[in-house]
């Protein structure tokens, strides 16, 4: 490391110990990531709830594949937006070659004693990694984005046996991004008799988000949970997969049958790889539509052959402000819900 | 077309340790829709509902008055009062436009039988248009004379419901304080709502239940370990509570004429606090839970003594003074109030409680307009080090002060005593400070969007129960009515921005102590 850097952090350090600086914290965070398109995406996700929940930013830039190695630390204190008195402090570490195996080291004295270390994974959680063991030490909460893996059935394999061999929380962020339509669903099919037109349901289509975003590779994913765990909820089980124009899933209901389609449409309009519509099918001429009007809203409407429901609309908490992403993130407790669903994408073929 | 009726039943979409708890289907009616409540804190805390998406999917908002007003006039108003008061402003269209759809007005005087008619027919509509399934709150924003009346009526016209139909469909009426003007007058308003409701379906709304900081108290004392341990007389000198505001009664002389401090504020914000911080840990969290133990320490109020009524609860009214460096007027000058008026702007008592817990720990409790900051904070006053350690170093040990900031600039302090670097041993006392507005970016929700969404959800946790109102009264009254018969001579007997009369200092010095703020 050069004597910038080392001066850098024995700054960082006695700034510890300013009087005149007012530090914000409620968590220490280690953000982890070795592709340079992830680096981006994962910087926006940390301004985005930095200034809600304000933390120490350990955020790591590693390049493996680089044999030569090399550390670069670059240590900020950035102001929060709300509250320009109060800032929290940032700590970027670009690590290559065998640099990268220090950098748990690096960053051990600098945690904020006492409060909590989240751990956000930016990369496939399930493929080897030296770093990772030494820093799922320090961890008491990880945060992954199964948005980072290329296996989604061999990542919730290996992702329900780390689960089951782990105490600490784990974090699926694509979970939480779906966590707005999955409330949607639960408003939507709040009664006895609603649930069971959707569980009888033949066919249902999930209309996913595929305009190209750089920051963003899978746009299925977020459709693909979705409908687990929508099967896994009406108790749903699997019998196929085809590819054809889509993903089509089929399972075995009470009633019979019924064929999931996602299929992509692009809208520059919203949120990238979210949901934009789903259309429901069902005995009796049943036809339910929950439909994205905007990026904080869906319309529902809902008919059968006796009756034409009046539309309803629903707030969509947006992923960009709204606490509950946030709340799903860094505070709720582990999913039964997420593990079941993960359990039946597993078994998907 | 019918709504099917609501079945309880789980929801397999939700995960009930985890998910926000989503309001059941309801139309909320609120009478007294034109006033300043609806505009300035309903209204915005339901726009703001909708915002986090925690108003429920089937809503509606009725409101009730007697002004002549289109559903067109009332949202644009209501648009106008998002926009000037809502914590997030201002309003999104997208967003407004599918929440002002919500909103309805309706026209009546609140003695008119034909109005309440008209009312159940269109909230049946309603049930049909947006899904609501006959489940009503009924948001009493009206004077309190109204309340007898307006409940009767709804029960008249069958627009709250027996409490065993709850399984189908369910009636809340919210009702704002003061409950009542004293003992009798809360009785009898309680025995003409219970001759109509029962207890679970009335929801007294005391808004300081609703801040964020108020609700801390529960967290910060029952889930820090360190601090319960040291929570009782054998650690504690005193507690003060204060609830000081810098503004004057403004355009409410009425209003105050017929109420003064001790029943606008310390019946009941007070002693909710009193309440919150006396209380022993309850043995779960379920709303009657926690309610029974604030009861046990209204209850354990030791009486104020008629023969020491002057000693232990001081009065006082502002005369002209300074705020900020601004000249105002003093209380008889303002507004509809009368020239010689002797009601009290300011109050100030020493209340023990007997129980094992606080026996001979004195509260001292003071809520008065025109002060010089507006401040409501609990300040735990510990006992003294034995201090013989530095004496001989002439030292001063300062007491411990744990001081809980309510509002403005919430959060928890801690004053300790600490050496100053030297080469003597001086002793320096230092705090140590969490405030909110650091470690939590984002502005909290009102008050009032948690009230309504519990109303709604049927969670009476913050609400005051009817024993909890009544032992409250209970107390108070007989010095409510001993300052209505001994009028005072002295008044107004301190200067606006002052910290208060003369006698409130000398409460606490009689004791030994001062006030923390002054």
């Amino acid at each position: 490391m050069s004597n910038s850097n080392l001066s850098q952090l024995k700054t960082f350090a006695q700034s510890e110990s300013n009087p005149t600086q007012l530090k914000a914290c409620l968590f220490n965070l280690i953000v982890y990531t070795h592709e340079p398109r992830r680096t981006e995406y994962f910087k926006k996700v940390v301004d985005l709830f930095k200034d809600q929940f304000p933390c120490r930013i350990f955020f790591i830039v590693a390049d493996p594949d680089r044999s030569e190695s090399n550390l670069d630390v670059e240590v900020l204190s950035t102001p929060l937006k709300s509250n320009t008195a109060f800032s929290c402090d940032h700590m970027i570490i670009k690590a290559a070659g065998q640099a990268i195996s220090e950098v748990p080291f690096l960053i051990l004295p600098f945690f904020v004693p006492d409060l909590p270390i989240y751990l956000l994974w930016g990369q496939d959680p399930t493929t080897e990694n030296a770093i990772l063991p030494h820093l799922l030490l320090y961890a008491t909460r990880l945060i992954f984005d199964s948005e980072c893996s290329k296996n989604l059935v061999r990542f919730s394999h290996e992702m329900l046996k780390t689960l089951a061999s782990t105490s600490i929380p784990m974090i699926d962020m694509n979970w939480a991004r779906i966590s707005g339509w999955r409330e949607v669903l639960a408003q939507t099919f709040d009664i006895h008799e609603r649930v069971e037109q959707l569980s009888t349901a033949s066919s249902i289509v999930i209309v996913y988000n595929d305009y190209p975003n750089p920051l963003f590779f899978h746009p299925e994913t977020q459709a693909i949970y979705f409908q687990s765990w929508l099967a896994c909820r009406l108790g749903w089980k699997f019998l196929k997969l085809s590819k054809e124009e889509g993903f089509n899933l089929f399972y075995e209901t009470q009633e019979g049958q019924v064929h999931i389609r996602l299929l992509p449409e692009p809208h520059q309009e919203f949120s990238s790889e979210g949901l934009l519509r789903l259309e429901i099918t069902g005995k009796n001429d049943y036809h339910c539509i929950l439909r994205r009007s905007s990026d904080q809203q869906v319309i529902v409407q809902a008919s059968n052959q006796y009756q034409c429901e009046l539309p309803l609309s629903l707030v969509l908490p947006s992923i960009d402000s709204g606490r509950m992403f946030m709340q799903e993130m860094f505070y709720q407790k582990m999913s039964e819900h997420y593990s079941q669903m993960l359990a039946l994408i597993s078994q998907i073929k | 077309m019918a709504t099917p009726p609501s079945v309880p039943f789980d929801n397999p979409f939700e995960e009930s340790s985890r998910t926000n708890k989503t309001p059941e289907a309801c139309i909320l009616v609120i009478f007294g829709a034109t006033g300043d409540l609806t505009a300035r804190k309903l209204i915005p805390a339901l726009y703001n509902l909708a915002r986090e998406g925690l108003l429920p999917a089937h809503f509606a908002c009725v409101g009730f008055a007697r002004r002549e007003k289109s559903h067109e006039q009332f949202r644009q108003e209501m648009l106008e009062a998002v926009n000037s008061f809502s914590r997030s402003k201002p309003a999104d269209p997208n967003l407004w436009k599918t929440f002002s759809q919500k909103l309805f007005y309706h026209q009546s005087e609140f003695h008119d039988d034909a109005g309440y008619e008209s009312l159940n027919h269109f909230l049946h509509q309603l049930d049909i248009q947006m899904g609501t399934k006959g489940n009503r709150v009924y948001y009493l924003s009206t004077q309190p004379s109204f309340f007898s009346l307006i409940v009767e009526k709804l029960s008249r016209h069958q627009l709250i419901y027996p409490v065993n139909q709850r399984e189908e469909k369910w009636s809340h009426v919210i009702i704002e304080k003061p409950f009542g003007r004293d003992l009798q007058t809360s009785q009898e308003l309680q025995q003409s709502l219970i001759s109509h409701l029962d207890e679970s379906q009335i929801f007294r709304i005391d808004h300081y239940l609703g801040k964020e900081t108020v609700q801390n108290l529960l967290v910060f004392r029952f889930s820090n370990p360190i601090f319960e341990s040291i929570w009782n007389s054998n650690h504690i000198d005193n507690i003060q509570i204060t609830v000081s505001e810098e503004i004057g009664i403004g355009s409410r002389g009425r209003f105050w004429e017929e109420a003064g401090m001790l029943r606008d504020i310390v019946q009941n914000h007070m002693m909710q606090l009193l309440s919150l911080v006396a209380m022993e840990p309850p043995p779960n969290l379920q709303a009657d839970s926690i309610r029974s133990e604030k009861v046990k320490v209204l209850q354990a109020l030791h009486p104020l003594a008629m023969d020491q009524m002057d000693q232990i609860a001081i009065r006082g009214q502002y005369g002209p003074g300074y705020i900020t460096g601004d000249p105002v007027k003093g209380y008889r000058q303002e507004e509809n109030v009368n020239p010689e008026s002797t009601v009290e702007t300011y109050a100030a008592l020493k209340v023990l409680i007997d129980n094992w817990r606080w026996v001979g720990v004195p509260f001292y409790l003071r809520a008065g307009k025109r002060l010089p900051k507006r401040a409501t904070e609990i300040s735990i006053i510990f006992k003294k080090a034995p201090g013989y350690l530095f004496e001989e170093l002439n030292s001063v040990v300062e007491q411990n002060v744990m001081t809980i900031r309510i509002q403005p600039d919430e959060g928890i302090s801690l004053k300790m005593n600490c050496k100053v670097p030297s080469l003597n041993t001086i002793v320096q006392p230092v705090k140590m400070d969490f405030k909110y507005g650091s470690h939590f970016g984002s502005p909290p929700p009102e008050a009032y969007e948690r009230l309504i969404c519990d109303c709604m959800s049927d969670d009476s946790t913050l609400f005051a129960r009817d024993d909890e109102v009544e032992a409250s009264w209970r107390f108070l009254t007989p010095l409510i009515h001993y300052w209505e018969s001994v009028k005072p001579k002295d008044f107004p007997n301190y200067p606006a921005g002052s910290w208060g009369p003369e006698a409130a200092d000398a409460l606490l010095l009689r004791d030994k102590r001062q006030w923390r703020l002054h």
